[in-house]
């Protein structure tokens, strides 16, 4: 018996010790695969100037619905009135209009908000004005609590700040939410908020090295040779299509270049190029 | 004594303990080779889920072939050759074997300079507008030499020298006209000139400042009954999805019903000749990135081979840049004997962003058997011409003989002659090409 285990444990071990080299390929360090990724992109004039990120959560297919039903409760907060007083002011049945402001829903229960340059608030200048705005938001924006801030690019006074709604510490980027801004005034905002219905199919994300390893199989397949400059890399979830106003929005790691917004879905590691 | 019988005692334990060592080990390891096997990592997986196909797969280049061929002979008279045919195969194969010598652009304004060839005999190439933008040439007519990407704003005209073994290729293009000469023709290519049972005579007719090419005489056409073949529905629409498990399905009105993961959407909706499938992946486009129609053509042929494939025999009928948002559309239509088949049925559209298929929109019935034809005769050009009228042929730019379909039920097709109106600001008209009334198809 002895013998007979003494050579199991042999064979057992000469297997394990075979196995290691592929094993440290799968364990290599981040600071070589950020390495290999630089030189897989260089071949296509495409510069890494963003960290890559090690999260590799497990996520999900997430089913979310925009709700027509608050349209009113939206207006209302958004033209800062009465929710009963909404429907006084219904031009035909997806349009409030008062003396702030106008408030349109299009067909796919997107909000648009568009304030009288009368009533247009004043941001102050320096650091209190990110501050000033989303305390503005928080109380013309509806669910705002569910938003957290994306981008803000504003210089000379004029700008957008984009923010997107979060579910589960990830950003939801077909959930946008865009405040536009000139001349150091709030000139309105468009919304899409979406609640999510139902979470299906929980399972491990791709990690954004692949991700990234994918985006560069892509541009080389598509013969995409243009200089181009990786500036950041961020998990989030998201869709472009809306099935009436049934959204399926999946996880992708979205990537912004100086050319564009390439979106890896982040199960599947399929490629392609999202909304700028 | 004592000292005696522990020693075996104590061997025995030792003996125990190094198994039960052994075994412990053997343990470990096993669940570390079991544990430590590196999975596979998603990267650059097989781009789609291949599907049983239903057609067959083929070259890029076996779809960019001329619509037509027109023959115009030492006598001056016309005759046309369908693209798919023998004798056009025939004459396109000699144009490939040969080899590209030299080009010259002669510049002309004001139509001053003309890339038709002042007599016959001659071959006029019909590629539609597939050669627009001068990508396709290598695809078109692959020879030694290499054709340059020179853009064709018409048809190609070609003028043999059977004694010296050469060519004149000839057309429009940008400020002028471009001439080409090729070498080493074989001579089956001046054999193929002389019109044969394949070639129909035609005519040219000018109409409202158009030059319109039609039948010379009534010929016989065939009016063929198909059987239409369906492929199981859900093989096709899973081939769109990489994970098939991820596929959620939407109930939508007009009896459509939407599969979607998330990234892709396929929409199946009732048609006339069955179901019809709409796949699409919205991208924006890449700013400064514009691909070409050849390159658009080299993405889209092994999408369709791996997502149902082709049918019948699909050749690329029109291909177009959209200046919005600088993508490209590309269409492929079946061809009968020769002839054009239009409306919907064996159509595959097909549009790209960035390079990649982002829609295709195609019926997923298609032409099977033929049950039965008979021959019947069609009216010549003049006498379509006298029939329709001078109100009809306003505004006409171009009339095409093919194929109409009508349904006759879920599952047969009659295919019916049909002469097609062009005109520049409204809609084609068909009409019956046996009666000259307005055919009221399925699917047209």
């Amino acid at each position: 018996m002895i013998v007979v285990f003494l050579l199991l444990n042999l064979f057992l071990g000469y297997q394990w010790h075979g196995l290691q080299p592929s094993v440290s390929i799968y364990t290599e360090p981040y600071a070589d695969q950020v390495a290999n990724l630089q030189r897989t992109f260089a071949a296509n004039n495409i510069t890494l100037k963003a960290s890559v990120p090690l999260a590799q959560p497990s996520m999900f297919l997430l089913r979310a619905q925009t709700n027509p039903r608050q349209f009113l409760a939206a207006a209302a907060l958004a033209l800062d009135i009465k929710p009963q007083q909404a429907s006084a002011h219904l031009r035909g049945s997806r349009e409030v209009k008062t003396r702030a402001g106008r408030f349109v829903m299009n067909e796919h229960g997107q909000y648009r908000l568009y304030i009288d340059s009368r009533y247009q608030p004043l941001i102050p200048r320096g650091r209190d004005g990110a501050a000033f705005v989303r305390k503005w938001l928080s109380k013309h924006v509806i669910d705002f609590g569910t938003y957290e801030t994306l981008s803000w690019k504003l210089s000379g006074g004029r700008g957008i700040a984009s923010f997107a709604e979060f579910f589960g510490g990830y950003p939801i980027f077909s959930a946008p939410l865009q405040v536009y801004m000139e001349n150091d005034r709030i000139i309105g905002y468009s919304q899409t908020a979406l609640e999510v219905v139902g979470s299906l199919d929980q399972r491990p994300v791709i990690g954004a090295a692949s991700a990234l390893l994918a985006l560069a199989a892509f541009v080389d397949k598509a013969h995409i040779n243009m200089d181009n400059t990786i500036q950041s890399i961020r998990l989030g979830y998201d869709s472009r299509l809306a099935l009436g106003d049934t959204w399926y929005v999946t996880p992708v790691w979205q990537v912004d270049s100086s050319r564009s917004v390439f979106e890896i879905n982040a199960f599947t590691a399929e490629t392609g190029v999202g909304a700028s | 004594m004592k000292k005696n019988s522990s020693l075996p005692r104590v061997v025995e334990s030792v003996k125990t303990s190094a198994l039960a060592i052994l075994v412990f080990a053997s343990i470990m390891l096993s669940t570390l080779l079991w544990t430590g096997t590196p999975g596979q990592v998603a990267i650059d997986k097989p781009t789609f889920f291949s599907s049983p196909l239903y057609g067959r797969q083929q070259a890029a280049g076996d779809f960019v072939l001329p619509q037509s061929i027109g023959i115009w002979t030492r006598a001056n008279e016309l005759f046309r050759l369908g693209g798919t045919s023998t004798t056009a195969s025939q004459i396109v194969t000699a144009l490939r074997r040969s080899r590209f010598v030299s080009g010259v652009r002669r510049k002309g304004k004001g139509g001053n300079i003309s890339a038709i060839p002042a007599n016959g005999p001659y071959l006029v190439l019909n590629y539609g507008n597939l050669l627009r933008d001068g990508s396709l040439w290598g695809l078109a007519l692959p020879m030694q030499g290499h054709l340059p990407d020179i853009p064709a704003l018409g048809p190609i005209y070609v003028t043999p020298d059977p004694k010296t073994a050469t060519c004149i290729l000839s057309f429009a293009t940008v400020g002028g006209v471009y001439q080409e000469v090729l070498r080493n023709v074989p001579h089956s290519l001046f054999a193929d000139m002389t019109p044969n049972d394949q070639a129909v005579p035609y005519e040219q007719i000018p109409v409202n400042h158009a030059l319109l090419h039609l039948p010379y005489a009534g010929i016989m056409m065939r009016v063929d009954t198909w059987a239409l073949a369906q492929p199981v529905e859900s093989h096709i629409i899973d081939s769109y999805f990489v994970d098939p498990s991820l596929i959620q399905s939407v109930r939508g009105s007009n009896r459509s019903t939407y599969y979607t993961d998330g990234t892709h959407g396929v929409r199946v909706q009732n048609g006339p000749f069955g179901n019809v499938l709409t796949y699409r992946t919205p991208s924006s486009p890449l700013r400064g990135f514009k691909p070409s129609m050849a390159q658009s053509l080299l993405a889209t042929v092994p999408f369709i081979d791996s997502h149902g494939g082709f049918v019948g025999s699909d050749v690329l009928w029109q291909a177009y840049g959209l200046r919005a948002n600088s993508g490209m559309e590309l269409e492929f239509s079946d061809m009968i004997n020769g002839w054009p088949l239009f409306g919907s049925l064996d159509r595959i559209s097909v549009r790209l962003q960035n390079g990649v298929v982002v829609r295709l929109s195609r019926n997923i019935p298609y032409l099977g058997i033929e049950l039965s034809q008979v021959r019947q005769r069609i009216l010549s050009g003049t006498q379509l011409l006298a029939a329709v009228g001078a109100k009809t042929l306003a505004g006409v730019v171009d009339v095409t003989l093919g194929y109409g379909t009508v349904a006759i039920n879920e599952s047969t097709v009659e295919c019916v002659p049909v002469y097609r109106l062009t005109y520049q600001k409204r809609p084609p008209l068909y009409l019956d090409a046996r009666t000259g009334k307005p055919f009221l198809g399925s699917g047209m």
